[in-house]
C-alpha cells in the first residue's frame, strides 16, 4: 500500500533506549510506531458500481 | 512486497472442488423442491421456495465441504524450523475489559512461566480497558501478585486506558502506537486464552523462518467446560475442528483467517496495514468495525502479507460458551460484526478471496433468516396450492388421484440431514482408522459422543435459528447491541431463566404448529422436528446448562490436561486461597491509597 511505514523507520525507532523510555507504574515501553489509517470505505467503487449498473441499463434502453 | 498473494494449486483446486460441490448440492435440492411443487402446478411460491431451497442447501453444502476437504492427509504435526538467535523480540499481548482479575492474571503467570521453559525470550503486556475503578484496583493487585510469581519486573507490563476507544482493536492499536517499534512479534490472547510455551516457541520460530508471513492464527481448542451444553461443543471444538480447520486452511491458503486471539502478528505488517479506520455513519453498520480480526487478516493480505492458519501447532486453548443464552448472546454480538462487512464488500484492494470471507461471514447470520423464510413460503405454497382435480377428463370413469410429492421431499431432507450428518461421520471413521479416538475414550464412546452431539446441534438448531433470526432484524432496523463484555463462567440456568428468555420462541413454536394443524394438516408433521424444539425452549436451555460428567464429551484434555493448564489452575487455586482477604483489605479506606 501507499502509507508502507520504511523500514528506516522502524530502525530509527528501535534506536530509542526503550529502558530509559519506560513509562511511569509498570507502563509498557515508549516506543512508537506509525499505524496509519487504512482506506476501506471507497465511494468510488460505489460510484463504479453505479456506473456499471447505468451502463447496463442503458445499453439494454438502445 | 507486492500486493495480493496469487493462490497456489492445492489453494484453487480446494476452492474449485467446494464452490463445485455446493453447487451442484443447491442445483439438486432446488430442483427436487421444484419437481415437488409441479405437480400441483409450479407457482410463484413454489418458484421462491425453490429459490431459498437453493441458497441454504449451497450453504449447507459448503460448511460440508470444509470437513471432506479436510479429512484427507496428514495427520501429524509439520515439521517445524528451529528457533534461532538473536530470536526476534516478541510480546504477548493480552488485551481485557471487565475480565475476573485472578483467573486473568493467572493465566498470563502460567503461560509466562511455559514461555521460559521452552526457552522464547518474550514480555508480556496486559492492555486494560476495564472502566470500572474498582475492578482496575483489583487488576493491578492481581498484576503486583503476577510479578512475584514471575519475577517479570521490567518485561511484565500493565497499562489501562483512560478511553476504550475502538474496544479491542482500539486497544491493541493503542499499543502498537506507543510500543510497535521495540517488537518484531506479538502473541495475541484473549482474557481465557492459555497457550503452551512450546506453541509459542513454534509460531515465533515459523515467523522468523517465513519473512513474508504477517501472521499465524492457530487452533485453541475449549477446555474447563462443565455443563453438557458446553461440554459438546469442547467435544466439537477437540474433534472436528481440527478436520474442519484443515479444510478452511487448504482452502483459504494464503489468504487465512484471523480469529483475534490465540495468533501471533508480525508487528510492522500489523502497523503498516491494519489502521482501521472508523465507517461513516451511525452503528450498526457504521462507526467502529467490531469484527476486526477477519478486517485485519483481509487488510494484511491487501498489503501483500501471507495470513495462514496451522491447525498443527499443539497446546492452544480457550474457553467457550456454557449455556446456550451465553452462545446465543455471543452470537448477537457477532452478527453485528459481520453484517457490518457488508460496508467493505467493495472496499478498494482486497483480494477476491477476502471479500469472498466476507460474503460468508455475512451468509452465516442471514442463512437463518432464509431457513425461517423457507418455512413460511412453504406453508403459503400450501394453502395457495389449487384443490385437487381427480376428473380433469370430462367424461372420465375413475378417478385420477394426484401424484404426491412425499418421495421429492424425503429426498431432499434425507439430502439436507446428510449434509448435516456425512462430514461427522467420516471424520469419525478417519479418526477410528487413524486411532485418534482412542485419546477420546475409544470408538464406542466416540461414536455416541458424537451421536450426542448431533443429536443436541439438531434440538436447538430451531432456536438458533430463531435467535439468529432475531439478531439480523434486530440489525437491519438499526438496533446497535454494543460489543458487550464476555460474561465468562456463568454456569447453570433455571427452568424460570429458560422461559424468560425463550418464551417468544414458545409462543413462535405454538403459533406455528397450531396454524399449520389447523390450515394445512399434511404439513404438521414436517413441521414437528422444528415446532416441538421450540415448545420446549426453556426446558432445552436449563435442561443443557446442567453439568455433565465426563462420561460423554470425553476429550483429550481432561484425560491428560496440557502442562500448562496443569499450572494455571495450580496457581489459581493457591491465589484464590487470600485472594478475598487481599481485596478487601484494598478497599478498604487505608488500603484504598496503595491502589489509587
Amino acid at each position: 500500500m501507499d502509507q508502507r511505514v520504511s523500514q528506516m523507520e522502524f530502525e530509527m525507532n528501535r534506536l530509542t533506549d526503550q529502558t530509559e523510555n519506560r513509562g511511569p507504574d509498570w507502563a509498557p515501553p515508549s516506543a512508537p510506531l506509525v499505524m496509519p489509517k487504512q482506506e476501506l470505505e471507497s465511494r468510488s467503487s460505489w460510484l463504479e458500481l453505479a456506473d456499471i449498473g447505468r451502463l447496463f441499463l442503458s445499453r439494454r434502453k438502445a | 512486497m507486492k500486493t495480493n498473494r496469487a493462490p497456489d494449486g492445492i489453494t484453487r483446486l480446494s476452492r474449485l472442488i467446494a464452490l463445485g460441490f455446493s453447487l451442484v448440492a443447491a442445483v439438486t435440492a432446488s430442483a427436487l423442491m421444484a419437481e415437488a411443487s409441479a405437480h400441483d402446478g409450479f407457482g410463484t411460491w413454489d418458484a421462491v421456495r425453490a429459490a431459498l431451497i437453493f441458497a441454504t442447501t449451497a450453504w449447507l453444502a459448503w460448511g460440508a465441504s470444509l470437513a471432506l476437504i479436510g479429512v484427507p492427509g496428514r495427520q501429524k504435526s509439520r515439521a517445524y524450523p528451529e528457533l534461532s538467535n538473536p530470536q526476534p523480540r516478541t510480546v504477548i499481548v493480552m488485551p481485557i475489559c471487565n475480565e475476573d482479575p485472578l483467573s486473568t492474571f493467572a493465566r498470563i503467570a502460567a503461560i509466562d512461566r511455559s514461555v521460559a521453559g521452552a526457552g522464547v525470550r518474550a514480555d508480556v503486556a496486559v492492555l486494560s480497558d476495564t472502566r470500572d475503578d474498582k475492578a482496575a484496583a483489583e487488576e493491578r493487585l492481581a498484576f503486583e501478585r503476577l510479578l512475584l510469581e514471575t519475577g517479570g519486573e521490567g518485561r511484565t507490563f500493565y497499562r489501562r486506558r483512560e478511553q476504550n476507544v475502538g474496544r479491542k482493536a482500539g486497544n491493541i492499536e493503542d499499543f502498537v502506537r506507543t510500543s510497535g517499534s521495540a517488537y518484531d512479534l506479538a502473541v495475541i490472547l484473549d482474557a481465557d486464552s492459555l497457550m503452551e510455551g512450546e506453541a509459542i516457541r513454534k509460531m515465533v520460530a515459523r515467523m522468523q523462518a517465513e519473512p513474508d508471513l504477517g501472521l499465524l492464527q492457530t487452533l485453541p481448542r475449549i477446555i474447563g467446560a462443565h455443563s453438557f451444553f458446553g461440554r459438546a461443543l469442547q467435544f466439537a471444538a477437540s474433534f472436528h475442528g481440527p478436520v474442519f480447520t484443515r479444510g478452511l486452511a487448504r482452502m483459504q491458503g494464503a489468504t487465512g483467517p484471523f480469529w483475534g486471539h490465540n495468533a501471533i502478528v508480525r508487528v510492522r505488517a500489523f502497523a503498516e496495514s491494519c489502521g482501521l479506520p472508523e465507517l461513516s455513519g451511525p452503528p450498526p453498520f457504521g462507526g467502529h468495525i467490531l469484527s476486526h480480526d477477519y478486517v485485519e487478516a483481509a487488510l494484511l493480505a491487501r498489503g501483500g502479507w501471507r495470513v495462514e492458519v496451522d491447525q498443527t501447532i499443539d497446546g492452544s486453548f480457550e474457553e467457550g460458551p456454557e449455556n446456550v443464552l451465553s452462545f446465543a448472546r455471543r452470537d448477537r454480538r457477532w452478527c453485528q460484526g459481520n453484517l457490518q462487512h457488508a460496508r467493505l464488500l467493495f472496499s478498494p484492494g482486497f483480494a477476491g478471496w477476502s471479500r469472498f470471507v466476507f460474503l460468508q461471514n455475512i451468509f452465516a447470520y442471514v442463512v437463518s433468516v432464509l431457513w425461517a423464510a423457507f418455512l413460511v413460503a412453504s406453508f403459503i405454497a400450501t394453502i395457495t396450492a389449487p384443490p385437487p382435480d381427480y376428473f380433469p377428463e370430462p367424461h372420465q370413469l375413475f378417478p385420477q388421484f394426484p401424484n404426491t410429492s412425499t418421495r421429492e421431499i424425503t429426498m431432499l431432507a434425507f439430502g439436507v440431514v446428510g449434509l448435516l450428518i456425512i462430514p461427522k461421520l467420516t471424520i469419525l471413521l478417519g479418526a477410528i482408522s487413524s486411532g485418534r479416538v482412542t485419546s477420546f475414550g475409544g470408538a464406542v464412546r466416540t461414536g455416541f459422543s458424537v451421536l450426542a452431539e448431533v443429536l443436541l446441534t439438531t434440538l436447538l438448531a430451531p432456536l438458533m435459528l430463531l435467535y439468529h433470526t432475531r439478531a439480523v432484524l434486530q440489525v437491519l432496523s438499526g438496533q446497535d447491541g454494543g460489543w458487550p463484555a464476555n460474561q465468562r463462567g456463568e454456569g447453570m440456568l433455571t427452568l424460570a431463566d429458560g422461559w424468560r428468555a425463550a418464551r417468544w420462541i414458545v409462543l413462535i413454536g405454538a403459533a406455528s404448529l397450531a396454524a399449520v394443524r389447523w390450515i394445512a394438516p399434511d404439513l404438521t408433521i414436517w413441521l414437528l422436528p422444528v415446532g416441538l424444539p421450540m415448545l420446549f425452549a426453556p426446558f432445552l436451555i436449563a435442561w443443557t446448562s446442567r453439568p455433565l460428567t465426563h462420561a460423554l464429551f470425553r476429550v483429550p484434555d481432561e484425560s491428560a490436561p496440557a502442562p500448562v493448564v496443569l499450572r494455571y489452575r495450580e496457581i489459581c487455586a493457591r491465589w484464590s486461597r487470600s485472594w478475598e482477604t487481599e481485596t478487601e483489605a484494598a478497599a478498604a479506606p487505608e488500603g484504598a491509597g496503595v491502589l489509587a
